[in-house]
């Protein structure tokens, strides 16, 4: 539980004030998760439209507390689990820095694809973290990372068929019944596709979108790796997902790895952004909209500076694309 | 059948040499099956590099990395945060084979995941004094202590606060000065003084003397015994208000609360 009362957020300086009306795009996401009546609490708005945030990082945790010199970013995303303490150092931090800045809860462990469900105090921790830092987002992904009793700390991979389908959809239900609120579901990326497969990841999510009322958050990155490595067709895969559903956008850096006869795209989320996914993040918006993009920077965490101006080249592409298309500029707000 | 696919393809994540072939059953690539055995393998393998920072300096990289590889191997995570992953790896290190002529590793390896353990606990309340004093001191004598949730003892036949403190100095200075392993036993508290803040002190006899016997759930009249028989001298006001200020201690159980 954070010590106390959570005050008014401060407006941070150096960017733009969050929108704080209704966003077209939100409502008809909402409308869609009306077909299902979950009677779930609706937010009117993120309030994130059109904001380029950044993964909140514990070498950069202190930048965000000295309330004289609060670092320029519109909102932050954390790690859930980093925070599943139930107090402690971290998750003292975290309160006071989500009394300034609005947060995003990223999962990487609830293990939405395990066939053997959720695992309850997982998810009890998970909803503690929920209810402490109030998030206007959370996510997590397509993927497992346990088996039995055992966490891989890794997001494993999926065959697409319909059981597939059924413990998903099952798992994001129960998640979501018990935060009282939809999440969105990240497509991982990809270095193995099953022969069993029976559907395509964009059609898998946009049941998956459909069977439960979630969201999806767009990782570009890991787009870009799956076309490469898997041969997905990542024009196809925008076209296919409907534009209402994505809540969120990831970017991150990757790199060269596998052998010379086999060369794949690895997920490092250790370097800077590619052109190549830059270009990619340019179609996903004139396609889905001006979605609340993240910078995601795990490993070799560089200074928080670098972090701000790869946040402020997304935001300048973000202007860009909304100036150059009437269309996603509807949503902007 | 997704559970049995799990099952085969998780059997085959951190036991076997990462370019052999994928786990049986499993119709998959082994190149790119390894991608996931080896993200699994080096993001376990960092989590322990990171939760034990002075024990891998003190063996170097490259033994740290070959014990906690079979660490990871042989003891998996069954939690899904990283906070609580290491707990075991102590015990591990001692009786790891390779490492029986650092005999002192285990209890510098207890240091670590002691200030793990206090960075990550929750926020219990702690021992406030004033609770204390309005004990009656019929009840005193009887009075069941405990360690704060953040807090830990760890009493070592090594001078392993002086190890500890030498290569945490070490990372400051650049120059790690020597320690005398014959100074013997010395006895550590680690705890969470500051709400942001992890302490890490070294005791005297009689302060050992007294939090070995709240450890062993003994009570405060017990422990205050045992403090004055071990050091002569021994001021139990002056000492026991010094392991307050560190919150050393649980808040005194409500059922036992004569206060209100």
């Amino acid at each position: 539980m954070c010590p106390r009362e959570l005050p008014r957020r401060l407006p941070g300086r150096g960017y733009p004030p969050l929108e704080t009306r209704e966003s077209i795009h939100m409502n008809s996401i909402l409308n869609t998760m009306s077909a299902r009546d979950r009677g779930f609490k609706r937010p009117s708005s993120t309030g994130l439209e059109g904001s380029v945030g950044i993964g909140l990082r514990s070498s950069h945790s202190e930048r965000f507390l000295d309330a004289n010199n609060l670092p320029p970013v519109p909102w932050l995303e954390v790690l859930a689990e980093n925070y599943f303490g139930r107090g402690g150092i971290n998750h003292q931090m975290l309160c006071r820095i989500a009394e300034r800045y609005p947060i995003s809860v990223h999962g990487v462990a609830l293990s939405l694809g395990s066939a053997d469900g959720i695992v309850p105090e997982h998810l009890e921790r998970l909803a503690s973290l929920v209810e402490d830092v109030q998030p206007r987002l959370v996510s997590e992904h397509l993927a497992w990372s346990r088996s039995g009793e055992v966490y891989y700390n890794d997001l494993l991979p999926l065959p697409l068929t319909e059981e597939t389908l059924d413990v998903v959809s099952a798992n994001v239900d129960q998640t979501q019944d018990r935060l009282g609120r939809t999440i969105l579901v990240e497509n991982p990326s990809g270095y193995l596709a099953f022969e069993q497969s029976t559907m395509s990841e964009a059609a898998f999510l946009t049941r998956l979108t459909e069977r439960t009322g979630c969201g999806l958050l767009l990782d570009v990155n890991n787009l870009f790796i799956s076309g490469a490595n898997l041969g997905i067709d990542t024009a196809e895969w925008l076209s296919i997902v409907p534009t209402n559903v994505v809540g969120e956008i990831h970017l991150a850096g990757h790199e060269m790895g596998g052998t010379p006869d086999q060369p794949l795209l690895m997920d490092t989320h250790g370097a800077a952004v590619t052109p190549g996914v830059w270009a990619l993040y340019i179609a996903s918006l004139t396609r889905f909209g001006l979605r609340p993009t993240m910078i995601e920077w795990d490993s070799d965490v560089p200074s928080l500076e670098v972090l701000l101006e790869e946040a402020s080249r997304a935001q300048q592409i973000m202007a860009q694309v909304s100036r150059s298309d009437p269309y996603s500029n509807r949503y902007a707000g | 059948m997704l559970d049995e696919f799990q099952r085969r393809f998780a059997s085959g994540l951190l036991i076997g040499t990462l370019n052999g072939s994928a786990p049986e059953g499993l119709s998959v690539d082994s190149l790119r099956f390894g991608v996931y055995a080896h993200n699994a393998r080096s993001s376990l393998t960092k989590a322990i590099e990171n939760a034990f920072p002075v024990t891998r300096q003190l063996v170097g990289v490259d033994f740290f990395t070959a014990m906690a590889e079979q660490f990871v191997a042989t003891h998996p995570p069954r939690e899904g945060w990283l906070s609580a992953y290491g707990g075991s790896f102590p015990h591990y290190v001692a009786h790891y084979r390779p490492a029986a002529d650092l005999p002192y590793l285990p209890d510098l390896a207890r240091i670590e995941w002691a200030r793990v353990r206090a960075a990550s606990a929750p926020d219990d309340p702690s021992l406030d004094l004033k609770a204390f004093a309005a004990v009656p001191p019929d009840a005193l004598e009887n009075l069941p202590m405990s360690l704060h949730v953040a807090a830990s003892f760890v009493s070592s036949p090594f001078p392993v606060f002086d190890i500890w403190r030498a290569h945490k100095l070490a990372d400051r200075d650049k120059q790690l000065t020597q320690v005398d392993l014959a100074k013997g036993t010395q006895n550590v508290l680690i705890s969470r003084p500051g709400v942001l803040e992890i302490g890490v002190a070294l005791l005297g006899p009689g302060d050992a003397a007294f939090l070995t016997s709240v450890v062993g759930h003994l009570s405060f009249g017990v422990a205050c015994e045992a403090a004055v028989l071990a050091e002569m001298g021994y001021d139990i006001g002056t000492r026991l208000g010094d392991l307050v200020v560190v919150r050393a201690f649980a808040a005194i159980a409500k059922n036992i609360d004569v206060t209100s």
